[in-house]
């Protein structure tokens, strides 16, 4: 028999308020091979654990049922307690009697009987759980970071300066994110270009970072520790040994009115060209959809005019796989796109932008030089109303608060007011949230010191008409309906994840939420971790943030990283797949149906009357294998088993639910 | 194709030319429409506004007595009051047992409930409408007036875009109408204010003029008798307190459609509109005289 202790939490009046903790505890204690059973306040917390410690030393146990919340929360908890009391963590297991109990439930005799089973298929559980020993796996000491906007660039820095070599992914030719086009920054109205290029060069200089600019991550196998990335090293038609940057072939490009995906298309570039000009790399790409060399097979203009011959028609993608121990995702956001949005006559306004186009325009290095003007006809505008919340706290649209908003058309009513003195600005709001340090003051500079007129209420539509941009909306304090001739208008559009983040979550494996974000592994307490092992979340990709926030969880991220491979070895759960030779008839389904290549064809020599016989067998790398089951369940002969999960784990737990059915029986 | 007809009050009332002109080109399209025996008023914004049951009850007993599958009702009101009860009823069973019990009668659910506008817009092909035409508009300038009832809200009227509806325009160009585009497709005229705060329809219903003269059109076109009745009746007064110069009368889109397809002005009830039509008239026959093809007036 085993012996086994019971431990049931009350998790304040969580699970108390609907479960009867006595009677749970006395049942426990009736049950086979339980030696023990209380009930305790808070398990969790340290005289809990300690009441658990005793425990297990005064009635010698070597097994713990923890009856309280879900594994998901406390399991790594309550298994260091068992390692500290000497007895195996892998016998130890969690009844969950809150989230799939009391939580749900509001009959007590119901829940206090429903809590009973759990304990009851708990303790047969532990009573077939063998003890277990972690995996131990070498780790590679490099990281990985997916995308070089501010996070991206803040995270790669911090890893390498932990000493870390760090490999930066950027799908655009440079480096440098949506930072790189804003102009000044709230609250402080620093320029964004001048804090970020430095980093951005630092970047670029660090003999620990790679950066890998125009590539996009392909494919990661797998798994913390040891990912096996696949990078698409997108073709750039340049060579990046030869080319210096002069800047010759982009000038001689004789294609130059294509929309500048850096500008979001306010201004130009040509088919072959830099970002901006502060581009790290400042190496050149030939954009293969609008060089019309690849269009009609005549140009050719940039490979005449480079004296060093750098440009290469021949290049072709090239895919590149990198081993790493991490990886931080970074890759932003993208705005909701109001040319979908029959509010704002689906973009069919010229003088209606998006905050993104503003920051272009009025940023000195931008396609206007700073110069803020009417997209229509180049005119200076004198009335500019900003609306908040287009699309965000919309039902219609997205129901989450954009965060940023509110802050940058604050900024935005400053500039304009600093550009063109004579210029008024409106702003539509549903409140303003200006939650960080001197933001209240800032918008409230906006509004008292630079005269910008807030109007609470929002939008009901914005057409042209006469030249103008008539803004409809709602002044709710005065309860009036109010109209405004626009010479422009800028929408404080929603914060979006960036394209292709649902593709990348698929390539990761890690989950996203209802709007697209990445999922962290907890919304408090692990808010940088994915709930896979060894990814990372840093910037908007998690969820919308400014740029000290997202700065913030970029050096977050590294630390994280920098734990992890700081380690020589990572211990893995043992949970894994195990092979019984003696019945595998190596018909490889396990090879097959595997995500992870963890079943390996191999031989096995035995002994069979007399003779040795040698037979093809699958064995499981451990190294490899996640424990996912797949492979168990497919197998025909039932050769596979999982530790932790066996087939005696499981029937006894079954059983252990049997319990109450033959026990109603028995009464009638 | 066959639909109950639901003409609602106002079009036995201050809408019989919309009546004259619906009934006129539906039968020019081949549209069988068959009254709805014993139909009630759809309460319109009063019902809604004193008694929530009553406001269920009257579309309710209206769309329970239709004979056919589908309703066609020319009014953009009487359509919304229609499908937001249908949709609720639907939706809330607590609801339906209510309005059942005032009814005395199970609800029919199930019957389709379609804008006029709806179906020869979406239902007829262009080529079908085209082949029924017989003469143009002459190239006269128009704007296109859905009002508010029409296309919202998205979840219970959703024949067209909400925002920037087309149906009408696409009509209108197939009768060789020069379509204008201007900003108020979808704003509300005021309505039923008319009556108890005109001057929130002098305002509402100014604006929209105001716009429709400014784009230069010679007509607003519309598919709502209420829009209908504010842009007319009161126009003379709202341009006046405007201090606008020049009329523009607003037309039944089923008004302008049937002219083409060779009614007479008379069976269509031009004569019922106040703003004087006759120089719109004379634009429409002179463009087409000046379309080479010898039409007729």
């Amino acid at each position: 028999m085993a012996r086994v202790g019971v431990f049931i939490c009350w998790c304040g009046a969580n699970i108390a308020s609907t479960v009867d903790m006595e009677k749970v505890t006395e049942a426990a204690a009736k049950l086979p091979h339980v030696v023990y059973a209380t009930n305790y306040k808070y398990m969790c917390s340290d005289p809990g654990q300690k009441t658990i410690l005793d425990a297990a030393l005064e009635h010698k146990l070597d097994g713990i049922v923890v009856a309280a919340c879900s594994p998901r929360m406390h399991e790594p908890t309550f298994r260091a307690v068992a390692a500290e009391a000497g007895i195996n963590p892998y016998r130890m297991q969690m009844a969950n009697i809150r989230e799939q109990c009391s939580w749900v439930h509001g009959d007590v005799d119901e829940a206090t009987a429903k809590a009973v089973d759990a304990v009851r298929m708990m303790v047969a559980r532990v009573a077939q759980s063998l003890a277990l020993e972690p995996i131990k796996v070498p780790v590679t000491k490099r990281a990985l970071v997916i995308g070089g906007g501010i996070a991206g660039i803040q995270a790669a820095l911090d890893v390498a300066d932990g000493g870390v070599e760090t490999i930066l992914v950027e799908r655009t030719p440079s480096i440098g994110g949506k930072m790189a086009g804003l102009d000044e920054t709230f609250p402080t109205l620093d320029c964004s270009q001048c804090i970020l290029t430095p980093k951005m060069v630092d970047a670029s200089r660090s003999e620990l970072i790679k950066l890998y600019t125009y590539c996009e991550v392909e494919k990661v196998d797998g798994a913390v520790g040891n990912f096996k990335v696949t990078i698409r090293k997108k073709a750039k038609y340049v060579n990046t040994e030869l080319c210096n940057g002069c800047g010759d072939c982009w000038h001689k490009c004789p294609y130059k009115k294509i929309p500048s995906e850096f500008d979001f298309g306010v201004g130009n570039r040509t088919a072959i060209y830099v970002p901006f000009p502060q581009a790290v790399p400042n190496i050149p790409v030939i954009d293969r959809e609008t060089c019309v060399f690849f269009k009609t097979g005549k140009c050719r203009a940039c490979e005449k005019f480079c004296l060093r011959g750098a440009i290469d028609f021949e290049q072709e993608d090239e895919f590149e796989e990198v081993e790493v121990g991490a990886i931080i995702v970074a890759t932003g956001y993208d705005l909701l796109d109001h040319t979908q949005m029959g509010e704002f006559r689906y973009g069919a306004i010229p003088d209606v932008i998006t905050g993104l186009q503003f920051e272009r325009m009025s940023s000195a290095s931008g396609p206007t030089e700073g110069k803020i003007l009417r997209p229509s006809n180049g005119e200076e505008p004198k009335v500019v109303v900003f609306v908040h919340c287009v699309g965000s706290r919309d039902e219609n649209y997205k129901e989450y608060c954009s965060k940023i908003c509110c802050m940058y058309s604050a900024k935005h009513a400053v500039i304009l007011k600093h550009r063109i003195h004579d210029a008024q600005a409106y702003l539509f709001y549903i409140d303003v949230r200006a939650g960080g340090k001197g933001y209240e003051e800032f918008w409230k500079r906006a509004c008292v010191e630079e005269g910008a007129e807030y109007l609470r209420g929002r939008v009901s539509r914005v057409y042209d008409e006469g030249g103008k941009v008539i803004v409809e909306g709602q002044d709710t304090l005065s309860g009036e309906q109010v109209e405004v001739a626009a010479d422009l208008v800028v929408l404080a559009t929603a914060v979006v994840p960036a394209k292709g983040s649902e593709e990348l979550a698929r390539i990761l494996g890690i989950s996203t939420d209802k709007d697209g974000f990445f999922n962290e592994a907890h919304p408090k307490l692990r808010p940088v971790d994915t709930a896979t092992g060894g990814i990372f979340l840093a910037g908007c990709c998690q969820a919308p943030k400014d740029i000290p926030e997202s700065v913030a969880q970029g050096s977050a991220a590294a630390s994280k990283t920098l734990g992890l491979l700081s380690k020589e070895d990572i211990t893995r759960e043992p949970t894994v797949a195990v092979v019984d030779p003696l019945i595998c008839t190596g018909c490889w389904n396990c090879v097959n149906v595997c995500p992870f290549g963890a079943p390996e064809k191999s031989e096995i020599t035995i002994t069979v009357d007399g003779k040795k016989v040698t037979r093809a067998v699958s064995n499981i790398n451990e190294a490899k294998c996640e424990g996912c089951g797949l492979c168990v369940a497919t197998c025909p002969g039932n050769c596979i088993d999982q530790r932790g999960f066996s087939d005696d784990q499981v029937y006894a737990e079954i059983g252990g639910y049997l319990e109450r059915v033959r026990a109603a029986k028995n009464s009638d | 194709m066959k639909f109950s007809y639901y003409p609602g009050c106002t079009l036995h009332s201050t809408a019989v030319e919309y009546d004259l002109s619906a009934r006129a080109v539906c039968k020019t399209l081949g549209i069988e429409l068959v009254d709805i025996p014993g139909w009630a008023c759809c309460g319109a914004t009063s019902a809604h506004s004193v008694n929530e049951l009553l406001a269920y009850a009257l579309p309710a007993h209206t769309i329970t007595s239709a004979t056919e599958s589908a309703i066609a009702a020319p009014c953009a009101a009487c359509y919304n009051r229609l499908r937001y009860t249908d949709v609720n009823l639907r939706e809330d069973a607590h609801l339906r047992a209510e309005v059942e019990k005032a009814l005395g009668r199970p609800y029919r659910a199930g019957v389709a409930v379609r804008h006029l506008l709806d179906i020869i817009a979406n239902d007829v092909p262009a080529d079908e409408i085209q082949a029924k035409l017989a003469g143009t508009l002459g190239g006269v300038k128009v704007v296109c007036y859905y009002g508010c009832l029409l296309t919202r809200p998205r979840d219970v009227a959703a024949f067209d875009d909400m925002e920037e509806p087309r149906a009408m325009d696409r009509l209108m160009e197939l009768c060789g109408a020069e379509v204008l585009d201007w900003p108020r497709r979808v704003v509300c005229c005021g309505a039923a204010f008319s009556l108890s705060r005109t001057d929130v329809v002098y305002h509402m219903t100014g604006k929209i003029l105001a716009s429709a003269l400014k784009a230069g059109a010679d007509a607003v076109v519309v598919a709502c008798p209420m829009c209908q009745s504010n842009l007319d009746l009161r126009q003379p007064a709202i341009l006046k307190k405007l201090d606008l110069e020049g009329r523009i009368p607003a037309v039944y889109f089923t008004q302008l459609l049937g002219l083409c397809m060779g009614h007479s002005r008379n069976e269509l009830g031009f004569g019922k509109i106040m703003v004087d039509t006759s120089p719109l008239i004379q634009k429409i026959n002179s463009g087409r005289a000046e379309t080479a093809a010898p039409a007729e007036g």
